[in-house]
């Protein structure tokens, strides 16, 4: 129904694939919509250390059984093939994705590199592929997350960023980055339209580029959200841990120290949500 | 009493000792029986030996026998049914079917029998054309074109070198339309084709499909856009054959090919 695309045109960190993770799994648990989160990168582990890998199963199997004769088609790789086979349909896109919240949140692995193997020709092909799996995902999930690469170079991200209902800038909390992001906004005419939020991920509360500073000096009201730097969930952001944090973290107290990261994040929530409706509006 | 004791203390210790030992044994198992090399293990045979016992497996496994949560058993069974149903569909000719099982195939050789850039001319002599047959060259002449005209490959090389013309063979009276061993031969040569190792891998997996599930060495050819064998349209071969003369193709006869 609605692709969520988070990009960044900075190849630094710019905590994209985390803000993407909390966002999704705070509207998981907040709304009632059924999601998936497509990462598009390639060999980056950081979705699969924040919600818990395919290859701990695949060894817990190896152990129970002698001969883990489990099928080779596995996550982006598998839908990949029946992309190319033209046999994918929006219902077999479940069947190659890991659930977080059962009907609720899911997960599509990016592609992941193998070890003394070329695998750049084999990347490019599953690349390709994006944009069919993100259209046919679009038809059965409610909401699509795509954690895209970075920069504008590369035609497959303008193609994705194009179909994308909404794009979540993810920029640092810099003024050459904040400044960049206003001059690709006024050049670049797929960041100019309406559909634009700005995020800024790792915020530091106690910086002089505040919401309101940077919404000031960039002219924009409501479309910026922030992603502050909270202990806890970037702990669990490497231990496999955020699907469980969330539900832990969901109600604190307002003296709580990490209720300021949990309102930032369903505040996110909510301006995607609004943007949505807003353009749904306009339609 | 004491007696009693000591039996449920014996017991006990058997029992223990009992299964620590099969845990023990389980662990020194070897989980994945990798590939044995030897000179025959890159073979065609050999090879598609391995991709039929791996294929059986995947889609004989009983997954109630892994232990998975419900909606993974669900998710599990209906990628299951749908290699079965591929597996199932390629024989009939479908092409998006030969797709997927050739990607599988792909993957298997790959990823679990470890073939790469050395030993893939043990499967057929890429790197020696001299000790390439017809097949081998016609297959690899098809797959390049198939790379850039798609189902129109085989137009494409007939129309190129003008194969569609009357000739006579040896042992025949009547003239008949025949693409011999010698003219594939021949655009062999002049092609110079260069292949990366994918495309070799292709090569490959596709005479393996051919022999596994497709149909045989008219496999390839009947997907393409030609009168005859071709389950697709005529249209665009209507031109090169004429229906009152015999069209043959030589290289499927054993006996013209070398």
């Amino acid at each position: 129904m609605a692709v969520i695309t988070y990009w960044s045109n900075s190849k630094k960190q710019t905590g994209q694939t985390m803000s993407l993770a909390a966002v999704a799994t705070s509207m998981a648990i907040e709304h009632n919509y059924k999601m998936l989160i497509i990462s598009t990168k390639y060999d980056d582990n950081t979705l699969e250390l924040c919600f818990g890998g395919t290859e701990k199963n695949r060894k817990l199997l190896k152990k129970l059984i002698q001969n883990p004769t489990t099928s080779v088609d596995t996550g982006i790789e598998g839908l990949a093939k029946m992309a190319n086979s033209s046999r994918m349909t929006p219902e077999t896109i479940q069947n190659y994705s890991r659930v977080i919240y059962k009907n609720r949140l899911e997960i599509l692995y990016g592609y992941k590199a193998e070890k003394d193997r070329p695998n750049e020709e084999e990347y490019l092909k599953i690349k390709n592929r994006y944009k069919d799996i993100i259209q046919n995902a679009n038809k059965f999930y409610d909401m699509v997350f795509v954690d895209l690469n970075s920069g504008l170079e590369d035609d497959i991200v303008r193609e994705i960023l194009k179909m994308s209902d909404v794009i979540v800038v993810n920029v640092e909390q810099k003024i050459d980055m904040i400044n960049d992001f206003n001059e690709l906004k006024n050049s670049e005419e797929l960041l100019s339209k309406n559909n634009i939020i700005l995020n800024i991920g790792r915020f530091d509360h106690f910086s002089k580029y505040s919401v309101k500073n940077i919404s000031r000096y960039l002219g924009i009201k409501k479309d910026i959200s922030v992603i502050p730097y909270n202990t806890l969930y970037f702990e669990a952001a490497s231990e496999e841990d955020v699907a469980d944090l969330f539900l832990k973290i969901r109600k604190v107290d307002e003296t709580d120290r990490n209720a300021n990261f949990v309102k930032e994040v369903k505040q996110a929530v909510e301006k995607i949500v609004y943007k949505l409706q807003e353009l749904q509006m306009r339609m | 009493m004491l007696i009693n004791f000591i039996l449920i203390v014996i017991v006990l210790l058997g029992a223990g000792m009992f299964l620590m030992r099969s845990i023990a044994k389980k662990k020194e198992q070897k989980v994945e029986h990798e590939v044995e090399v030897d000179d025959k293990t890159y073979t065609l045979e050999k090879m598609t030996e391995f991709v039929k016992k791996r294929l059986d497996e995947i889609t004989k496994i009983n997954l109630y026998d892994i232990g998975l949560s419900e909606e993974e058993l669900k998710r599990r069974k209906k990628k299951k049914y749908e290699l079965k149903k591929a597996l199932k569909g390629c024989t009939y000719g479908d092409v998006n079917d030969k797709k997927y099982v050739k990607e599988l195939i792909y993957d298997l050789l790959l990823k679990e029998y470890n073939v790469d850039e050395t030993n893939i001319s043990k499967a057929i002599p890429f790197d020696i054309p001299s000790l390439l047959t017809d097949q081998d060259k016609f297959d690899i002449l098809i797959y390049m074109y198939k790379k850039e005209f798609a189902y129109e490959a085989l137009t494409q090389i007939i129309k190129k070198y003008n194969l569609a013309v009357l000739k006579y063979i040896s042992g025949e009276t009547k003239p008949c339309y025949v693409i011999t061993g010698e003219e594939i031969s021949d655009i062999f040569e002049k092609e110079q084709m260069v292949l990366s190792f994918a495309d070799k891998l292709n090569v490959v997996v596709q005479r393996i499909y051919q022999h596994y599930k497709g149909y045989s060495s008219i496999d390839e050819v009947r997907d393409m856009n030609i009168d005859g064998v071709s389950r697709r349209s005529i249209w665009t071969s209507r031109i090169l054959f004429i229906t009152s003369c015999t069209n043959r193709w030589g290289l499927l006869r054993p006996s013209i090919r070398k």
